[in-house]
């Protein structure tokens, strides 16, 4: 991955020292201002990472490329500049670089990544000290934060190609409280562990918003009702015997209508049921027993690190979308790999009741550390990385020879490494060895899919049948999501067909068809 | 004859064992197991009250299966005709009629009896099952029994028919003019409402909340709820949660702020989750399925008056039947009359997490998948496509037959209906394989059953369908491994090969270990001779499991083999405990695991005695003793072994001693009176007669006691009068009938004892004495006559 002089410097040799004086004198007359909140948005570049507002064009001709914008900079210039950047640049503004909550390893990792390492110019003594502390961090592991960060949806990069790796804003409206999107601005923190397209990263950084920009981008955010369509990769045509298929729709209960170039989304209104404390308990055994809620979400100490925890969610999001996004995830978070619910509108209600009802505060997760849960080589081909990632695996692949990225198209993932990716890994493992980042997370051990002996033990259709009804039905963790709603015939099948690759053995004898097995 | 027939009847007159090591009156039956607390029938306050708040399950509920099951007799209960119409036996006829006052009643007529009218007091059944559905009727004894009546109606037939086990024997009969009355096993009623384990075929699970009592000095208290099966069948008693949810402190009245304010209510939990009730949806797998299999299982009583709510495996052990009656096949598929239990031993419930309420919707008894997603009815593939979605997608990739056609749904191939085989083919009775097999035609015609091809290509082989069968499937998938074990064990195999192919732990099921472990234990298990390698390593394996049902029966197979206290070495020369150790064990199992434990080593004494071993009986019997010193039941079996290995004292020494722990037991009275007057001891026979008779004026065998003193004495009138109220308490009992024939007969009043003679090989089929009373006293007759 070398840098190849595809634009020149827009950053140059900025003079460090001077900077303050005038990011300082930028803020201030910035406030002065009333800022218009879809400018702002677009100024600020909101839509190099998320969908749903104004693309992230404006951003990328003021943040520097990689390669010869960033190349020229000492490492330890960098270094310094990823703790506080909020110096540098006050011309730029509104736009500005954010303040990411990196450590001193993330900030060595990168520095030594962006610079490529030609050669430790200007290295002070904090820098030096730093290295010494992280002798391991080196430019390959910077190389898996610039993309797990996705450093590369402003500061353009030739291999790495810009993702929409954080949430549909298309939505805002629909999901979140004003009060608490207010609150979020002003610092943000950390709501999906590890990432929005889990194990792959990503990172809200801190704009150090004043009150009145929060103001204005909350205003606009708010008036986004529409999420983008189209952006869900599971939205395939049900596959025979799932609810959808059979004309019922699991836990509908007025369901929502997603957006379509007619209109934006609508949700039907809903408020949680009132609960008796019985009714509580109900929630909690089912939440223990017999939902998968868990496997993915962090509720109090228990529960996995994919989803957001669903602590005080009612003080972030609306009851009704709350509601409806367990029984229909892909209509209102398009893209997202949260599976739509099998269970029926009663206890849809219930457990939505019972999350918006619990008494406990709203409170951010904690980054995990070490993601991504991608290698940085090998397990997954390049055209399933960019296919995880968000690319359209069928389109070429970037090259020297192109030109300056383009916004990616926000389809799911179709090849079976990539929805394995993207739908297993983040337990299982990229590679089947169950050493997801989620894993450690879970009461029950994720099953090894590389595991020759053991898998070769389980017939293809119960491979399938666990990926459709999720592990209840095997007598299994029932933390095992059930995606028989989201993923359609073709894709189970692939995802079977997959593991069979990782753990390079066939099921048994007797379970392969006599006619139809020849 | 009368010296001959004295001594046999004291010894016939001694009563089954098995029965009463399981009875509810010994003092072993007594005492909480868990730390629940105890129920009672006042904790229950019936399905009414349910009604008001929740309506749209208690509307459900009313028109389901379980909510018409039976009840009071009315037009709305019984679907029989009682029209009149005479069901017509051999020796008589009985009209089923509505008299005036609106009384269901069952008028019988025989040449030479008196017309006897039974009223019917309660409905069992609506014939509402699709395999074959019946409806039975129960009367009122004075005994204060609830008694099955002979007449079942089948609503499939629209015929009338009978019960013929322990007569006939040739399974359910409809009635025709070729069917004596007494080809009926229930004429006169034997088998009663609620578990006593001295009757058989005890019912407890035909209406709700039913008890059968002993009351010492006046008979037996039945009670029950309803003859429906009511709400409080799966919820258990609900009179606390009523009193919670409509106390001032409920939340109930809390979301009512506008009510007023009230002091707190006694019934107020500090829990405030606390419903008062063990709602269901807290269940997991196994305590759900306990909730339907505390009916729709077979199982062994380990205590009487089980109330809905109680801990089951405190009262019944569903694994335990495996041994003895053997009333499933090698599979686990029903062998003899099983209920639906078997679906323990299915892939669904072994690798799965299937339960019964994964496909029945609970309140109305329809059909759902495993999301709770409505069906339409039993043939709904979706039972089972919501679980094996892979079937789903391409259907007849796997069917092999049309969509849509019968033979393409699930259930025709994996739950067809069989019919139970016990009950012969002449009355509908078929179930729904609940054991979820895959066809498997050569088997299934091997271990005589149709299968589910065969089901409907009625003329094609097993051979052929076989064929078909791995043409369109290729290697069926392997048997469990204890099932193949099962299947492929033989009589006379050596002990270890036994041993590795019958207990697999770890492999299978707890249903399916307990086949093979009760087929080793019963094959190969030998007193005091060890286990050998295989079987210890293995034995020891399932001794650790969870279920105490296993765990008993591994620990009494460890038990039974090992060498008796002090021997050096078991007979097969491997070092291990001996049989003191093994009892010193059971001290910390627990109070389940340990009547279990006991119950077996009864049981293996009980074959034993069957066989005249009573050696092995003594050990045996011994041993439970040491897990259970003093037990009422198991020192009454031991007076019937030590009487019959010829030894009174010891007999008189067992029965004064179970008396001693329990001495509310009539039958061990009577015991220890025919044990002291087979001694000489008249005077102290009759004691114990007249003390059992004072325990239980209808204890039958008392008076048939007394009346033998009598008519050995010499003071034939007076027999003749305890013959008659043995006759009058009992009239099922064919042998109060037989004496009171001789007795009669002594007297020369032939045509009085006739019918009574006649009565006792009527009812007690096998007995040969009672044939030769009749003989002779036709005989006698035919010659006074002549003369």
């Amino acid at each position: 991955m070398s840098p190849v002089p595809w634009g020149k410097s827009l950053w140059g040799a900025l003079p460090l020292l001077a900077a303050a004086a005038f990011g300082a004198a930028a803020s201030a007359a910035m406030r002065q201002q009333v800022p218009d909140g879809a400018e702002l948005t677009k100024a600020l570049g909101c839509g190099a990472c998320h969908a749903g507002v104004p693309e992230g064009d404006a951003i990328r001709e003021v943040a520097p490329p990689f390669g010869e914008g960033m190349a020229p900079l000492a490492p330890a210039y960098i270094f310094h500049y990823l703790d506080d950047p909020r110096t540098v640049r006050p011309e730029i503004a509104p736009a500005r670089m954010p303040r990411y909550d990196l450590d001193e390893r993330e900030r060595v990792a990168l520095s030594l990544f962006v610079t490529n390492e030609r050669e430790l110019r200007g290295v002070d003594d904090a820098f030096r000290a730093a290295m010494a502390r992280h002798p391991e961090a080196d430019h390959a592991e910077g190389a898996v934060l610039f993309e797990s960060l996705s450093c590369g949806s402003c500061h353009l990069h030739p291999d790495i190609p810009p993702r929409t790796t954080a949430p549909d804003l298309g939505a805002t409206g629909l999901r979140v409280h004003g009060a608490w999107l207010e609150g979020y601005l002003a610092g943000p923190v950390t709501i999906r562990p590890a990432g929005t397209l889990p194990g792959r990263g990503g990172l809200m950084p801190d704009f150090r918003l004043s009150p009145a920009e929060i103001t204005a981008i909350t205003g606009f955010l708010l008036t986004l009702q529409t999420p983008s369509p189209g952006d869900a990769p599971t939205a395939a045509a049900p596959s025979p015997g799932t609810p959808a298929a059979r004309g019922g729709t699991p836990g509908t209960g007025g369901a929502p209508q997603p957006a379509t170039a007619s209109g934006p989304a609508r949700i039907p209104p809903w408020e949680p049921v009132a609960l008796s404390p019985f009714s509580m308990r109900k929630a909690e055994t089912l939440l223990e027993d017999r939902w998968s809620c868990l496997g993915c979400h962090q509720l109090g100490e228990d529960g996995g690190r994919i989803g957001p925890r669903l602590d005080g969610i009612a003080e972030r999001l609306r009851p009704e979308y709350v509601r409806h996004l367990i029984a229909h995830p892909a209509h209102l978070a398009p893209g997202t790999v949260m599976p739509a619910s099998l269970e029926q509108a009663d206890r849809i209600d219930l457990i939505a009741s019972y999350l918006l009802l619990r008494d406990a505060p709203w409170t951010g997760s904690e980054r995990l550390p070490g993601m991504p849960a991608l290698p940085a080589s090998g397990g997954a081909s390049p055209a399933d990385r960019a296919s995880a990632a968000g690319a359209d695996p069928a389109a070429d692949p970037p090259s020297a020879a192109a030109a300056t990225p383009t916004r990616p198209t926000p389809t799911g993932p179709t090849t079976p490494p990539a929805l394995y990716i993207a739908q297993c890994a983040s337990c299982h493992g990229v590679n089947g060895e169950g050493d997801g980042f989620n894993a450690p997370f879970l009461p029950v051990a994720p099953t090894v899919h590389a595991d020759s002996a053991a898998m070769s033990l389980r017939t293809d259709d119960t491979l399938y049948d666990g990926i459709h009804g999720g592990g209840w039905i095997l007598g299994k963790s029932q933390r095992m999501p059930a995606f028989g709603a989201s993923l359609d015939d073709a894709q189970k099948r692939a995802l079977v067909a997959h593991i069979r690759t990782l753990c390079r053995c066939l099921g048994p004898a007797w379970s392969r068809d006599g006619r139809r097995g020849r | 004859m009368s010296e001959l027939h004295d001594v046999k009847f004291s010894l016939l007159f001694l009563l089954p064992l098995a029965v009463c090591l399981a009875c509810g009156d010994s003092a072993a039956g007594r005492g909480a197991e868990s730390e629940a607390p105890p129920i009672s029938a006042d904790d229950f306050v019936g399905s009414a009250a349910c009604a008001g708040c929740h309506a749209e399950q208690y509307g459900r509920w009313a028109e389901s299966t379980h909510g018409r099951a039976g009840g009071e007799p009315g037009p709305e209960t019984v679907i029989a005709p009682f029209d009149g119409t005479p069901i017509v036996f051999r020796d008589g006829t009985v009209l089923p009629v509505v008299d005036s006052a609106g009384r269901y009643l069952f008028v019988v007529r025989q040449e030479g009896r008196p017309e006897r009218a039974m009223t019917v007091d309660g409905v069992i059944g609506g014939g509402h099952m699709l395999g074959g559905g019946t409806q039975g009727f129960v009367t009122r004894l004075a005994d204060g029994t609830a008694r099955f009546l002979p007449f079942d109606y089948s609503r499939h037939l629209d015929a009338w028919f009978c019960n013929t086990a322990t007569r006939a024997d040739r399974g359910w009969q409809p009635v025709t003019p070729d069917l004596a009355l007494g080809d009926c096993g229930d004429w006169p009623p034997v088998r009663i409402l609620g578990t006593m384990s001295r009757f058989a075929n005890c019912q407890s699970c035909h209406g709700s909340q039913i008890t059968a009592t002993f009351e010492p000095g006046a008979g037996v208290d039945t009670r029950w709820t309803s003859l429906d099966i009511n709400c409080e069948s799966c919820h258990g008693p609900a009179r606390r949660h009523v009193e919670l949810m409509t106390s001032p402190a409920s939340f109930i009245a809390a979301a009512d702020p506008s009510g007023p304010a009230a002091p707190p209510d006694p019934a107020e939990s500090a829990d405030p989750a606390d419903i008062g009730l063990d709602s269901r949806v807290l269940d997991g797998v196994d305590k759900s399925l306990g909730v339907c299999f505390r009916c729709h299982s077979l199982g062994d009583v380990i205590r009487e008056d089980y109330l809905s709510g109680a801990p089951l495996a405190d009262y019944y052990a569903l694994l335990l039947p495996a041994l003895g009656d053997e009333p499933h096949l090698a599979d686990g598929r029903v062998a003899t009359f099983a209920y639906q239990g078997s679906h323990l031993s299915s892939s669904c419930y072994v690798d799965g997490s299937m339960t019964c309420v994964s496909c029945h919707e609970p309140h109305g008894l329809g059909y759902w998948d495993v999301n709770r997603a409505p069906l339409a009815s039993e043939t709904d593939d979706r039972q089972c496509t919501s679980c094996h979605a892979s079937k789903a997608a391409d259907p007849e990739a796997h069917t092999f037959h049309p969509a849509g056609s019968p033979g393409a749904r699930c259930v025709s191939c994996h739950m067809p209906y069989l019919q139970h085989p016990v009950i012969g083919d002449d009355v509908p009775f078929a179930r729904s394989d609940h054991t979820i097999p895959v066809p498997r035609p050569q088997l299934d015609g091997r271990l005589g059953l149709v299968s589910a091809c065969r089901g409907c290509h009625t003329d094609q082989s097993e051979l052929r369908l076989q064929a078909r069968v791995d043409e369109w499937w290729g290697v069926t998938k392997p048997q469990d491994p204890v099932t193949a074990g099962l299947l492929n064990v033989t009589d006379g195999m050596g002990r270890d090969l036994a041993a590795r192919l019958l207990l697999r732990p770890g492999e299978g099921g707890d249903m399916d270990q307990a086949r093979g472990l009760a087929r080793y234990l019963m094959g190969w298990v030998r007193l005091g001779e060890g286990l050998g390698r295989d079987g210890a390593e293995r034995i020891a394996v399932l001794a650790e499991s969870e279920d105490p049902d296993l765990r008993a029966m591994a620990m009494v197979a460890r038990h039974v083999a090992a060498p008796a206290r002090g021997a050096a070495s078991a007979a097969d020369g491997r070092a291990g405990p001996d049989a003191g150790a093994v009892a010193a064990a059971a001290r910390s199992e627990s109070a389940q695991v340990r009547r279990r434990w006991v119950m077996l080593l009864g049981f293996l004494a009980d074959e034993a005695r069957a066989r005249q071993d009573w050696g092995a009986a003594t050990e045996l019997l011994n041993r439970a003793l040491a897990i259970a010193a003093e037990d009422p039941g198991v020192l009454l079996t031991m007076g019937l072994v030590r009487n019959g290995a010829g030894d009174p004292e010891g007999a008189i020494d067992a029965f004064t001693r179970s008396l001693a722990a329990d001495p509310d037991q009539p039958v061990a009275r009577v015991n220890l009176g025919i044990v002291r007057a087979a001694a000489g001891d008249d005077e102290g026979a009759a004691r114990e007669y007249e003390a059992a008779i004072a325990l239980n004026p209808f204890e039958t065998m008392a008076y048939v006691n007394l009346g033998n003193l009598h008519l050995r004495g010499g003071n034939t009138a007076q027999a003749i009068r305890f013959y008659e109220q043995a006759v009058a308490v009992g009239p099922e009992v064919g042998a109060a009938h037989r004496n009171l024939a001789v007795a009669l007969g002594r007297a020369g009043r032939f045509d009085d004892a006739i019918p009574h003679a006649r009565r006792a090989v009527e009812f007690a089929p096998g007995d040969a004495a009672a044939r030769d009373v009749l003989r002779q006293l036709e005989a006698q007759a035919g010659g006074g006559a002549a003369r």
